[in-house]
């Protein structure tokens, strides 16, 4: 049997579809009619994903003034362009998967998984061109410490995202939760590079990139807790 | 949809009336009754109605539609499955064994699809029967465009055994093909 046999055989079959019943529909309409004030549309994912970025750069700045931008200064200004201008690319594919994610019937172009993976993949390679100094002094001590201080810095901007997000819908809340969350890692990483003086490469590669898929998961986690509790209150 | 977003309630009628049919045929294939066919279709439109802000003028309206149905389908059965699960501790098991599956037929498109998977067989519903493109399909799953292509090939993989399967049975009971 060939496709568009199958095709012809599924169109004919499929057009006899059930009716709904006239009462069922006014039970439906009845209701709503009732309670029909205008709405603001949501504004245009553009906007939301400008005001996301934005706000990853925003909470990125912010930390580092606050902590110090003694990263920066200690990178050739070749290394800064490369840096900065990968994570700001990674930043703005996130964001504009993130903000179809919570609109129904938005277009994802990536799962997030892969995002997570290759962003990871991307943030790795990067670190071992830029970064030669292959000591690994206090290691794990060290480590620990940027991966609290880049987690500490996704947190907030986890939240103002959320907040951002709040008129949205989305339709898959753990998918959507893991993507907001990468992000939120990555405001993490940003935060990191200008912070960070640890320019060993083992260090950079481990520590700085773990931020984003630790902040994916605790938000994917979140998320899917908040839904078990939703449908155990129903 | 943009004058239902307005407040306007002869729109709002219009739309149930327009879409409804659409979104019924998502919900008939799995329901177990009719009744609960009509629930499902009354939840997911005061879901629509609780984010009708979410619909941005200019963009599809039907992936639109059929993400917020899907999730009402996928939340309800997930509630479902808790139930039944705490229910069998309860119950005797051995009702369950009593019901098999209907034997299809080539002019029953829910027992024709009823043995693929039902990610496979909400697309092969939205792309064949509902008429919707890739890209419109991609956006009510909330998956990319590849994998509605892969679930829609394995679909008709398996489409096309069962077809054949059943015109073997057909020959052998003496039926006209």
């Amino acid at each position: 049997m060939t496709d568009s046999e199958i095709d012809d055989l599924l169109r004919r079959i499929g057009s006899r579809s059930p009716a709904v019943a006239p009462a069922v529909l006014e039970r439906i309409a009845n209701p709503l009619e009732g309670n029909l004030s205008p709405v603001k549309p949501l504004a245009p994912a553009r906007v939301l994903a400008g005001q996301l970025l934005a706000l990853c750069v925003a909470v990125a700045v912010t930390g580092s003034a606050w902590a110090g931008f003694d990263g920066i200064v200690l990178l050739a200004a070749w290394q800064r362009v490369i840096l900065f201008a990968t994570v700001a690319s990674l930043a703005a594919i996130m964001t504009r998967e993130c903000v179809a994610r919570w609109s129904p019937g938005g277009l994802p172009r990536l799962s997030p998984l892969k995002v997570i993976a290759g962003s990871c993949g991307v943030l790795a390679l990067l670190f071992a061109l830029l970064f030669h100094h292959y000591r690994a002094g206090h290691f794990v001590t060290a480590g620990l410490g940027c991966l609290e201080q880049g987690v500490l810095h996704a947190i907030p901007a986890a939240i103002l995202g959320v907040f951002i997000l709040r008129r949205g819908f989305a339709t898959r809340p753990v998918m959507a939760a893991l993507i907001g969350g990468a992000l939120a890692g990555l405001t993490g990483v940003m935060f990191l590079e200008l912070h960070c003086t640890n320019t060993e490469a083992a260090h950079q590669i481990v520590w700085h990139t773990v931020v984003l898929p630790v902040s994916a998961s605790l938000c994917g986690f979140i998320a899917w807790i908040v839904m078990r509790v939703k449908r155990a209150r129903h | 949809m943009i004058a239902y977003q307005s407040g306007d309630g002869a729109a709002a009628t219009a739309l149930i009336q327009r879409v409804s049919p659409l979104l019924y045929r998502l919900f008939i294939a799995d329901a177990a009754s009719r009744a609960h066919a009509d629930d499902l279709l009354q939840e997911t439109w005061l879901q629509i109605h609780r984010v009708r802000r979410t619909y941005r003028a200019g963009e599809p309206l039907l992936p639109w539609a059929y993400a917020i149905a899907r999730h009402v389908r996928i939340d309800h059965y997930r509630r479902m499955r808790r139930t039944r699960l705490r229910e069998q501790r309860l119950e005797a098991t051995a009702q369950l064994a009593e019901a098999g599956p209907e034997p299809a037929t080539l002019e029953d498109l829910d027992a024709l699809l009823a043995p693929l998977p039902a990610g496979q067989r909400e697309v092969i519903e939205m792309l064949k029967v509902a008429g919707m493109s890739l890209e419109e399909v991609a956006r009510a799953t909330s998956c990319t465009v590849g994998s509605v292509k892969q679930k829609a090939h394995r679909a008709y993989q398996k489409l096309r055994a069962r077809l054949e399967e059943l015109k073997l049975q057909r020959s052998r009971n003496g039926a006209p093909p």
